[in-house]
């Protein structure tokens, strides 16, 4: 009889700020998410463009906006032009709360975003509705 | 052996470079040494946040792990990193951080640093005491609002804000109003805890203030979004002080004072007839559509660029009202910038 459970559901942190991606990653692991962490926008990019063949497709994307190289709206765009990505749920993590940016995180095809300073049980929740939805 | 140089030039020479070697040999130790006490330092930070980092962590998803003490070499890189994540993080994450602060005794840590650390420290110890909210901390942030450091000062104020809003508003709004070296965007930024006792305070003072300072009171309230009394308003746009005029429609909100704001639209300043067309544009009606209109052939392109925005954004005014006006208009200059209005709202 074949036990082995389905393995827990990867999520993409991609965040600069090293202190708020260990926040980000001690949350999401002590929920049992397995994470993987990338620091920059060009790290990211080659990440979207290997995942499926070289590297796991995530089950959730949380990305910053603000990034070195290549910023978070970029990087929804390159994901979202790939058909392995389409379905990814994309969270945007963003200190930007005008409205102009919050349209343009959404038009890009960001599944949805959320305001720092954030709050880690909303975070939490929001990050739940995605992988059960996709589940 | 040979004989020691006897000339005197040739003796200054020798001398000047021993010296200039001596002094190298001590600039190259002292940047030897300077190294190694950054590479100490930063070994000593990373060592605090691998100890420290995962019980913030544990804090900010709720769980209360036990706390060793905080070690007096720690207690730098520590409240750095809390005043980060608390920066990056709000409700009950914030709670959790400022309850293990206080059990640690950062608290007190940070009141005695106000007094008597480094310039840097100091700081550091004023936005910890605001994240907390620290009520004992206030006579000690008090006299640093008032230091001519500006850092220290902003920082400072922003702590007091965030201590007692009520109170910072009543204290600190007459001197926000005085320091003019104080940037309006700080300012506001500063204040926006405290948006109604400010707007309080203000429509207190409003009326006592002399002519040259109330610009920039009138302009703490636009920065703040915050209502002025009718009454105070209407005072200052009824001032014979331009620049109290204009910032008295930069701060118009409601309808209470659209009687003044409508007799300005022939104000014979043009930069007056702007706002006061932008005011009629927030907080006009439909009937303001003639009067906008008639702005559109105003000489200043200012005035028929705002005039047009204005009569875009009045209520009640619907697309086809809008090309009925196009419709009406015989002045190129004024049938040009309405199109050029409508188009931008097109293209947004």
């Amino acid at each position: 009889m074949d036990n082995q459970q389905a393995p827990a559901p990867l999520v993409l942190v991609v965040e600069d700020d090293d202190h708020i991606a260990q926040v980000l990653r001690f949350m999401l692991e002590r929920q049992g998410y397995r994470v993987t962490h990338l620091a920059d926008g060009r790290a990211a990019s080659e990440y979207i463009a290997a995942a499926g063949a070289a590297v796991a497709l995530p089950d959730l994307v949380l990305l910053d906006v603000m990034l070195p190289y290549i910023d978070g709206f970029e990087l929804v765009a390159q994901a979202r032009a790939r058909a392995e990505w389409a379905a990814v749920p994309i969270l945007m993590l963003t200190a930007k709360n005008t409205e102009r940016d919050t349209v343009r995180a959404l038009d890009a095809g960001a599944n949805d975003f959320v305001i720092k300073p954030f709050q880690p049980n909303e975070l939490l929740a929001r990050v739940r509705r995605f992988l059960k939805l996709g589940a | 052996m040979p004989a020691p140089p006897t000339d005197s030039f040739v003796n200054i020479a020798v001398w000047t470079g021993a010296i200039a070697l001596g002094v190298t040999l001590l600039l190259a130790c002292q940047i030897v040494l300077l190294r190694v006490e950054l590479r100490r330092h930063q070994r000593r930070e990373a060592q605090a946040v691998a100890r420290w980092r995962p019980l913030l962590n544990a804090a900010i998803v709720g769980e209360q792990p036990p706390l060793p003490a905080l070690q007096s070499h720690e207690r730098i890189h520590f409240m750095r990193l809390w005043v980060h994540l608390q920066g990056s993080l709000r409700g009950d994450a914030r709670l959790a951080l400022n309850a293990m602060a206080r059990a640690l005794g950062v608290d007190e840590l940070a009141r005695r640093m106000l007094a008597r650390a480094p310039r840097d420290e100091r700081l550091l110890a004023a936005l910890v005491l605001g994240h907390l909210a620290d009520r004992a901390a206030w006579d000690r942030l008090l006299p640093l609002a008032q230091a001519p450091d500006s850092a220290l000062s902003l920082t400072a104020l922003w702590a007091l804000v965030r201590v007692d809003p009520q109170a910072a508003a009543n204290y600190l709004t007459p001197l926000f109003i005085e320091r003019d070296d104080w940037a309006l965007s700080h300012v506001a930024g500063i204040l926006q805890q405290a948006a109604v006792p400010t707007a309080a305070v203000l429509g207190r003072i409003l009326p006592t203030l002399p002519e040259e300072r109330l610009p920039r009171a009138l302009r703490i309230a636009e920065a703040l979004r915050v209502p002025l009394p009718g009454p105070v308003l209407a005072g200052a746009l009824q001032s014979g002080a331009i620049a109290v005029v204009i910032a008295g429609l930069r701060s118009v909100m409601t309808p209470e004072t659209i009687a003044e704001v409508r007799g300005l639209l022939q104000h014979p300043d043009w930069q007056v007839r702007v706002q006061a067309a932008r005011a009629l544009g927030r907080i006009g009606s439909r009937e303001d559509a003639p009067r906008l209109t008639a702005l559109l052939g105003d000489p200043q392109w200012w005035v028929r660029y705002r005039a047009a925005q204005a009569l875009r954004e009045l209520p009640a005014l619907s697309r086809a009202d809008m090309q009925a006006v196009r419709a009406s208009l015989t002045d190129r200059f004024a049938l040009d910038m309405l199109d050029q209005v409508l188009a931008e709202q097109e293209s947004a």
